[in-house]
């Protein structure tokens, strides 16, 4: 199910059937601009209690330090409430960032929605 | 207040201006209409008279044929005087045929010539004719004629009488004079009522005066007080409107102009933090490159001279930009400079510096940095990097490039304090060699993007910096780096802030 979409930045969010997950999926450039139109999305769901969150990464060509850095401050929020942001599908030049970056250590990342989804467990 | 008294005066002079185009129209339509009544009653009188005139005429006419035929002139004497007792009468003649005078109200004349009037030509019709001439005793005249004519056919004589024309010119004088006072009156009452109606119409007038003039001296809270609801009126709600409005636009010009200076002062102060000029070490050139995509920027760049034989470089760049950056990045520098002095363990300064950010970093914010410390004896560099990108180290004897990272990497400062940091914050240390050029960087510089969205890259940059780093000292690397990232943006903004700090082993 569709809930909302913007047409600055591509982002759909989409719950998944008999779960808690709720799966983003963004396409174009998190850049400084758009990291402020992702937060309203995000900081929503987090309102709305939605506190597992998958983000679809296929289609992210690039991610600024401000977009890293709105992902991780959204990692502790929750984690506190027994939540997870995983990330999966990340493109090569993406991960290369995200790599050096050692947001490895941080956030968790998948090949596919799937294994993302397998990860969250059957809850 | 000088200035208030003008509108008074500006105010008074279309009260006159008004006042005289309305005596003016006044004046013009009572004269034209005088005229006009004056003219008309002229003309009756002037029928009357020569009705009155005609009906005398006829009357010696008839009542002068017989006598006329038998020469009878006693009787035609009577009948001159009976007419001439008319008032207005000028004179009454009966002329025979052959232009002599048979009876007059002058007894001398009879028997002689009778002198025609000027223009007055013998009659030839039956009906009386009017001639108005010049009389030389008597003024304007109107001359009434009427042949005698016998059965019906043969002209005998004429008949004139002549009416005075003083009667009608002393009416029509007096009704002109009569006209003239009743004109007085008018335009007097016009006169007055003008200069009321002038003045109740333009007092909306000189309270929109008043309006534009305390606005004119910055008075932009003045309001006109509610006026009748007619154009005027309408005119006054558009101009408070237009003062509110006018006001918001000023208050908010203020406001950026308040950011602009503001933000003006920040870059500024951000320009005092960063280092004025390289440092001079003998042995090494330095050059360096800052530019805020904004008036301040989150990248940072120093160098400090830690003791007689250490130096260290710093490069750090602040996640997000604009003023949040920018703060952030000056609190991370004083925390910089006092754990620098303090450690000469690069890994150990990011650790305690992560340590310290850790306290005041919330939602997100991180740093990365590179921070190198060189053994000038040894010409050995130890650099440690926080989540930083890679530094390019360029090899002239070899030509190539070599990029310092840490493996693995270490996250950004600012993020984790659980230990995962300070497990990752290792250090390396690497020989410097002569010709060795060192260029440290944030991705402002391989993220600057040409008009047509081609990105610069590391390609880019690598190209530039094998281009100048041969013949070049740092400087001179940084200055042609500048260069040629200006000819491949062109005038496109910059959209990311850009530091790069490049060290050459001379």
């Amino acid at each position: 199910m569709i809930l909302r979409r913007d047409e600055a930045i591509n982002i759909n969010i989409r719950r998944k059937e008999d779960s808690e997950i709720t799966v983003v999926e963004i396409r174009g450039v998190i850049d400084t601009g758009t990291t402020l139109i992702l937060d309203e999305y995000l900081s929503g769901l987090l309102r709305e209690n939605c506190f597992k969150i998958l983000v679809n990464m296929e289609e992210v060509t690039y991610v600024s330090s401000a977009g890293w850095g709105l992902f991780v401050s959204l990692l502790q929020k929750t984690r506190e409430h027994d939540g997870d942001i995983k990330l999966f599908a990340m493109r090569y030049e993406v991960r290369n960032v995200f790599n050096m970056l050692a947001f490895h250590n941080l956030i968790l990342t998948y090949a596919t929605e799937e294994e993302a989804v397998t990860a969250f467990g059957k809850a | 207040m000088s200035k208030q008294k003008n509108h008074p005066d500006k105010t008074s002079s279309l009260k006159i201006e008004f006042t005289v185009w309305v005596v003016l129209l006044l004046s013009m339509t009572t004269a034209t209409l005088t005229w006009f009544i004056v003219g008309l009653e002229r003309e009756a009188l002037k029928r009357e008279v020569t009705r009155r005139g005609i009906a005398l005429a006829q009357y010696v006419a008839a009542h002068s044929l017989d006598p006329f035929l038998t020469d009878d002139k006693l009787t035609l004497a009577t009948l001159v005087a009976d007419i001439m007792k008319n008032e207005d009468m000028v004179y009454a003649l009966l002329v025979d045929r052959n232009s002599r005078l048979v009876a007059a109200d002058r007894s001398d004349l009879i028997g002689q010539a009778y002198q025609r009037p000027p223009g007055l030509y013998p009659l030839d019709r039956p009906s009386p004719r009017i001639h108005t001439w010049m009389h030389s005793q008597a003024g304007r005249v109107i001359d009434i004629g009427i042949p005698l004519i016998l059965e019906g056919k043969t002209k005998i004589g004429e008949v004139h009488i002549g009416v005075s024309h003083s009667t009608i010119d002393q009416v029509v004088s007096s009704a002109w004079r009569n006209a003239a006072g009743l004109a007085g009156i008018f335009l007097l009452a016009g006169l007055l009522g003008s200069i009321v109606l002038v003045t109740l119409m333009l007092r909306p007038v000189s309270e929109l005066s008043k309006g534009a003039q305390a606005i004119g001296q910055g008075n932009l809270n003045y309001q006109i007080p509610q006026m009748r609801r007619n154009e005027l009126g309408q005119l006054a709600v558009t101009f408070n409107r237009m003062t509110r409005e006018l006001q918001a636009a000023t208050e908010q010009a203020l406001e950026q102009e308040r950011i602009k200076k503001e933000l003006q002062v920040a870059h500024q102060i951000q320009h005092m933090l960063l280092p004025k000029q390289t440092p001079r070490i003998p042995g090494f050139s330095f050059g360096a490159l800052y530019r805020a995509a904004k008036e301040v920027g989150g990248d940072y760049y120093d160098f400090f001279q830690l003791d007689r034989n250490h130096f260290s470089i710093t490069v750090a760049d602040v996640c997000g930009k604009g003023v949040p950056a920018a703060m952030l990045m000056s609190v991370a520098r004083s925390m910089l400079k006092t754990v620098a002095f303090s450690d000469i363990s690069p890994a150990g300064v990011i650790r305690e510096l992560n340590q310290l950010l850790l306290n005041d970093l919330r939602g997100g914010l991180f740093i990365t940095l590179f921070y190198a410390v060189v053994d000038i004896k040894q010409q050995t560099m130890t650099y440690t990097s926080a989540g930083h990108n890679p530094v390019m180290v360029w090899h002239p004897r070899g030509h190539k490039f070599q990029g310092l990272t840490l493996e693995p990497p270490c996250l950004p400062l600012g993020l984790d304090g659980s230990g995962i940091f300070d497990k990752l914050a290792k250090e390396r240390k690497i020989a410097l060699r002569q010709g060795d050029a060192i260029i440290l960087y944030t991705d402002g510089v391989t993220e600057a993007v040409d008009p047509q969205g081609a990105v610069f890259g590391v390609d880019g940059l690598m190209n530039s910096i094998r281009t100048h780093a041969e013949q070049a000292n740092a400087e001179g690397i940084i200055g042609g780096l500048d260069n040629d990232l200006n000819k491949f943006c062109g005038k496109f903004a910059q959209s990311d802030d850009i530091a790069v700090v490049a060290m050459k082993v001379e």
